[in-house]
């Protein structure tokens, strides 16, 4: 059984966004993690996502579907199996550190829903 | 004209038995003829016109490029300058890309007309073409049913006979499992074969390119000018593209080809007949058939389902109301703007994937999840090596049976999941697969699946090649296609 691994926060692993979640103090039992109203709402908040009452319900039972697909992968011994990245095993090629793209920043903001002098505008963040 | 195959179109182009132009309006006619099956989203008929019009000067002239004047179509997955892309999805329902994908670019510099870009479910997440913003797409052979997904659009514009070929993705089956329910060839080549620059990411080390067309030698044909090495796409591979063609003619005989037995053992009796239909054609061939086992596939769909949310949650946390895209109205914060953007942008399927791979990837949940179905996904790849170590392909089925009701599986996620099984393993391990025509039920087509080793795409287009070259599966066309306004 999948069981939570250190920390008392549920992060995103890559890049340490903390949020308290009540889930790591549980054990989980039987096949599946239990998808409860905390778990969406805080994953819902690392996703951005915003999960109103009438979606959770759905929600949770979409992810349940999934997860329960998983579970089966979790009675298989893979202690010396190196997971895959690259489904070739290839390594990140490197390319000459060279310019190769012109300055293009009036192209890609003429797709921007709101852009002011080159900045893209969003609502004000400080008061 | 439109009966004719993509290699007949050039050829017909050539001698002149008519032009692009010609050729160009033929396809526009019969696809608003066809427009409630919905196979695009988006038509570019002026530019479609205007460069058929530039073909016929071109040709005259004498300027030839190989695909001069063909019309084809591409998956709205793929960036084309100036004209809309969305990926089936509301958020991207005003993008515009600046610029081709490397794709799109590729085949139009050997002188491909694009007609449109075809319907697809949403980012590419789904077997059926039923989650697409732009509404579903219906099979060809029977309205009633799905034509598969996620390159549904492509795959039922081809069938129908709209265009000759197409362009489709494929991350867990949404080349093969559209062109088995439509009763056409597509390819999924392998990993790294085509480049995925300006191909709307999904799950990035699952996606690849390939062709749908109504034979394998017409996906020989396509893929030739699909592929190669990208120095915009660092995970494409830096090999030289194989000649698929000329090795089409080649004789099958001596060749080793494994049936996996632990997809046959999943089959009822009448798809299992149908592919022990194809296992001795092929024998009858010369090729020699053995069971073999890939013990871990079945443990393709769970793995697959989360390392394909993890990526897509990842690939998707760009499509935020800032820079492109959809944006909510009256955003009263940032992180308003954000949540609602991508709430109301994206769809359920979507919304669940993004969260399902969110949470595989948590702290805490990394390891005994996406660490985990990584870990699988190498006991699969490892299985098809051991594999290919004693056969030269695989046959396996494509899909659990034939196309299913709209509907049918819509509410049902976990029976949709499973249209997946035959197809994900290749995917996971990066190889090249094929479906290819090979029966019918209930008058609607089966699929027969032929997996290859890293870049051996040469052999299973050969091989599909050589099964259409003495059987009649590829020509049978949907009924619909033959009707005239």
């Amino acid at each position: 059984m999948p069981r939570p691994q250190g920390g008392k926060g549920l992060r995103l692993a890559t890049n340490l966004i903390s949020i308290p979640s009540p889930l790591l103090s549980n054990t989980m039992q039987e096949s599946s993690v239990k998808i409860t109203q905390e778990v969406v709402n805080n994953i819902a908040e690392l996703a951005q996502l915003r999960v109103t009452g009438d979606d959770l319900a759905d929600i949770a039972e979409g992810m349940k579907n999934i997860l329960d697909l998983a579970e089966q992968l979790q009675s298989i011994d893979t202690s010396k199996v190196e997971p895959v990245s690259n489904p070739l095993d290839a390594t990140q090629r490197l390319r000459a550190d060279a310019i190769t793209e012109t300055d293009q920043s009036d192209l890609f903001q003429a797709l921007a829903p709101q852009t002011k002098a080159g900045l893209y505008l969003v609502p004000r963040v400080l008061e | 004209m439109l009966e004719r195959s993509l290699r007949q179109q050039i050829d017909d182009l050539r001698k002149g038995e008519y032009s692009a132009v010609e050729l160009t309006t033929a396809c526009f006619q019969k696809l608003h003829q066809h427009k409630a099956l919905n196979c695009f989203i988006t038509l570019t008929e002026d530019q479609a016109m205007q460069a058929a019009r530039q073909a016929d000067v071109q040709r005259a002239r004498g300027e030839v490029k190989p695909l001069q004047g063909v019309p084809i179509a591409h998956k709205d997955i793929f960036c084309t300058a100036g004209v809309r892309t969305t990926a089936g999805s509301r958020i991207l329902d005003n993008f515009i890309a600046p610029y081709d994908a490397t794709v799109v670019s590729n085949l139009a510099s050997a002188g491909a007309v694009m007609l449109g870009k075809t319907n697809m479910d949403e980012f590419a997440m789904g077997s059926s073409n039923e989650t697409s913003y732009y509404g579903k797409v219906l099979n060809p052979w029977n309205t009633e049913y799905v034509p598969g997904g996620s390159s549904g659009g492509s795959a039922a514009a081809v069938a129908t006979g709209l265009c000759s070929a197409a362009t489709g993705t494929d991350t867990g089956g949404s080349i093969r499992q559209p062109a088995a329910f439509c009763g056409i060839t597509g390819l999924k080549p392998t990993y790294g074969r085509v480049s995925r620059w300006g191909m709307i990411a999904y799950a990035s080390s699952l996606d690849q390119a390939g062709p749908l067309a109504r034979s394998a030698e017409d996906c020989a044909l396509l893929l030739g000018y699909m592929a190669g090495p990208d120095p915009r796409d660092s995970t494409s591979a830096a090999r030289r593209v194989d000649d698929y063609m000329t090795p089409l003619k080649e004789p099958i005989g001596g060749l080793k080809i494994g049936l996996c037995q632990e997809f046959m053992a999943s089959l009822d009796t009448e798809m299992a007949s149908i592919l022990s239909e194809v296992a001795r054609e092929l024998e009858q061939q010369g090729a020699s058939i053995q069971d073999l086992s890939l013990p871990n596939a079945t443990l393709a769909i769970p793995a697959y389902y989360i390392i394909a949310p993890a990526e897509c949650s990842s690939n998707l946390s760009r499509y935020d109301g800032v820079r492109f895209g959809y944006r909510c109205p009256d955003p009263v914060n940032l992180e308003d703007l954000y949540k609602r953007s991508r709430s109301e942008g994206f769809g359920t399927e979507v919304k669940n994937r993004i969260m399902v791979g969110t949470f595989a990837l948590s702290a805490g949940y990394y390891d005994a999840y996406y660490k985990k179905a990584q870990q699988v996904r190498r006991l699969i790849k490892n299985d098809f090596e051991t594999a290919f170590n004693q056969v030269d392909v695989l046959l396996a089925p494509t899909t659990p049976g034939t196309a299913f009701r709209l509907g049918e599986k819509a509410g049902d996620p976990r029976a949709m999941y499973q249209q997946d099984i035959f197809t994900t393993a290749s995917n996971l391990a990066g190889l090249p697969a094929l479906s290819m025509p090979a029966g019918q039920l209930t008058e609607l087509p089966i699929g027969a699946q032929l997996i290859g080793n890293y870049f051996e795409e040469a052999t299973l287009l050969r091989v599909a090649h050589q099964y259409q070259q003495t059987t009649a599966w590829h020509q049978a066309r949907p009924p619909l296609a033959s009707e005239t306004p």
